[in-house]
């Protein structure tokens, strides 16, 4: 049984927005500690690693790991019809085929239900080695770059986790 | 899932024939370095098996979850055209054939952009992409692959897979390590049959297996599937158990011999009926003329014969140059019917 509530859903929004640009399908991890998305483009140029941390969540509850598959663009299209203001809840049971999602607006006067069917998605999950040089362009990115290595690109979501873009590095012409 | 998919060994282990090819296979799979790899050989014998139970070996088990993905791209008469590929997170495969005449897009864009950015995460330092039927891209898209292959090795290993060694360009044979995958024999096709069967709990005859075997023209995933089928359509198996030809090839057959009763263009008006219920039931449009010209061949004395040879050969050209199938199979009928009929006008003069 997977449950856990959102105050700020704007997070979540803004989350999915970045992120059906790049992917078209991810799966949830959802862990005791929290949720996290790794997923790569379709050309396995760029990486978009999102974790988010139960600590900060208003009420975070994940009995087993499990991994929800689902489609961005579906996804999205659902996270859209939210306001900015509202409380989202997310649900899913154990070996249920379904998402659920719970807007509420702030003065309890619009309570949305949703329903999103998962997808069985099979990924591996892989291991990156952390960079070394890591510059902050200030309180909201932070750039770190290596030769040979790709760019990470890591915008820390407040008191709650981060969403990290991994870049490959073109291969130079050697005779330019 | 079909007997063909269930059954296909996912590791170098598990393979049961062309015993030094898998040593071979397994040396590369364990060492640092792999090029970039040709498989040829005819179809069914295990090319596409090998190469997947060789990515196995080389990146480990994640290389089995693999997911469905599709890109577009536009051609510059602005037509937006979607291809699929397959991508585990180690690897991606793809039929740049796929996309017709514009496989050169293909393997300018999306094969470039794969090949030209480095691996992410994974512990080899590179990506691999597997291609599929390259004997059928044009001359124009391999030579974009030859670039692509040479410039970007460090990031990226290309594995070929063709049936026809002849129909890829030499510069790109001589940058691959070419491996040759035979047809299996008759003996190993019926031993394979008889294994499967002893998974399936199916009692297949000795006699039986080897009929088939003989029947696929030593193709093992059509013995695999006429296995199926037979074990589908009879209770048990027996050394007489009747081999089903599969029912395009039955359909072709008595379209040949419609074509060689009568010729006339109400006749090219029925032929034409059953070439496209062909061709809606994705029989591949080189698949249909070559069994339509064997089949019309048996019928026919020899004098007759290499016209109709070259006549298939102009037009099966015709096919892979075209955009639109029906009209060079349907020449080729009405070829046919004009070289039959003219023959037999000929004999009674």
């Amino acid at each position: 049984m997977f449950e856990a509530r959102l105050t700020n859903g704007s997070i979540l929004k803004k989350l999915l927005e970045a992120l059906k640009d790049l992917v078209t399908d991810a799966n949830i991890d959802c862990s005791a500690d929290g949720l996290s998305i790794q997923a790569m483009d379709s050309s396995h140029v760029s990486l978009c690693a999102v974790a988010l941390r139960a600590d900060g969540f208003d009420h975070f509850r994940c009995d087993h790991n499990q991994s929800l598959g689902f489609n961005s663009v579906n996804l999205g299209k659902i996270l859209k019809c939210a306001d900015n203001s509202d409380v989202i809840s997310l649900k899913a049971q154990d070996d249920g085929d379904a998402l659920t999602l719970m807007f509420e607006s702030p003065n309890q006067e619009r309570i949305s239900d949703f329903e999103l069917k998962l997808m069985d998605i099979d990924a591996d999950h892989l291991g990156i080695p952390e960079t070394e040089c890591a510059t902050s362009l200030g309180p909201t990115v932070v750039i770190s770059m290596s030769p040979d290595v790709p760019v990470v690109v890591e915008y820390p979501i407040e008191e709650i986790g981060h969403i990290k873009y991994y870049l490959a590095p073109k291969i130079d012409d050697a005779d330019e | 899932m079909l007997w063909v998919d269930q059954h296909r060994p996912k590791s170098l282990a598990g393979l049961s024939f062309h015993g030094p090819l898998t040593a071979r296979l397994s040396a590369m799979g364990s060492s640092a370095e792999l090029p970039h790899l040709l498989f040829y050989g005819p179809t069914g014998g295990g090319k596409k098996t090998r190469c997947s139970a060789l990515l196995r070996a080389v990146y480990g088990p994640g290389v089995d979850k693999l997911r469905l993905d599709s890109r577009s791209f536009t051609t510059p008469s602005k037509r937006t055209l979607a291809i699929n590929l397959i991508a585990s997170a180690h690897h991606i495969e793809l039929t740049p054939s796929d996309a017709g005449i514009y496989d050169r897009l293909v393997v300018n864009e999306v094969i470039k952009e794969m090949a030209s950015h480095q691996a992410i995460g994974g512990k080899r330092g590179f990506k691999v992409v597997v291609l599929n039927d390259v004997d059928r891209l044009s001359k124009q898209a391999q030579a974009g692959l030859r670039r692509t292959m040479e410039r970007y090795t460090s990031s990226c290993r290309l594995i070929l897979l063709c049936s026809n060694q002849s129909k890829v360009i030499e510069p790109l044979r001589s940058r691959c390590l070419g491996i040759r995958v035979p047809a299996p024999t008759v003996d190993e096709i019926s031993s394979v049959l008889t294994a499967v069967g002893e998974k399936e709990k199916i009692a297949v005859p000795p006699a039986f297996a080897a009929s088939l075997a003989r029947n696929s023209g030593r193709n093992l995933r059509r013995a695999l599937l006429m296995l199926e089928a037979a074990a589908v359509n009879s209770a048990a198996l027996t050394a007489q158990t009747q081999v089903v030809k599969t029912d395009w090839e039955q359909y072709i057959e008595t379209l040949a011999r419609e074509i060689t009763q009568e010729q006339s263009p109400a006749k090219l008006l029925v032929a034409r009926e059953k070439l496209y219920e062909l061709l809606i039931n994705c029989i591949p449009a080189t698949v249909i003329l070559k069994s339509l010209a064997f089949h019309l061949m048996q019928n026919i004395d020899d004098d007759l014969r290499h016209e109709i040879i070259s006549a298939a050969s102009f037009y099966e050209r015709r096919l892979c140059t075209g955009s639109k199938e029906i009209f060079h199979l349907e020449a080729f009928v009405a070829k046919f019917m004009s070289e039959y009929k003219r023959y037999l006008t000929n004999m009674f003069l």
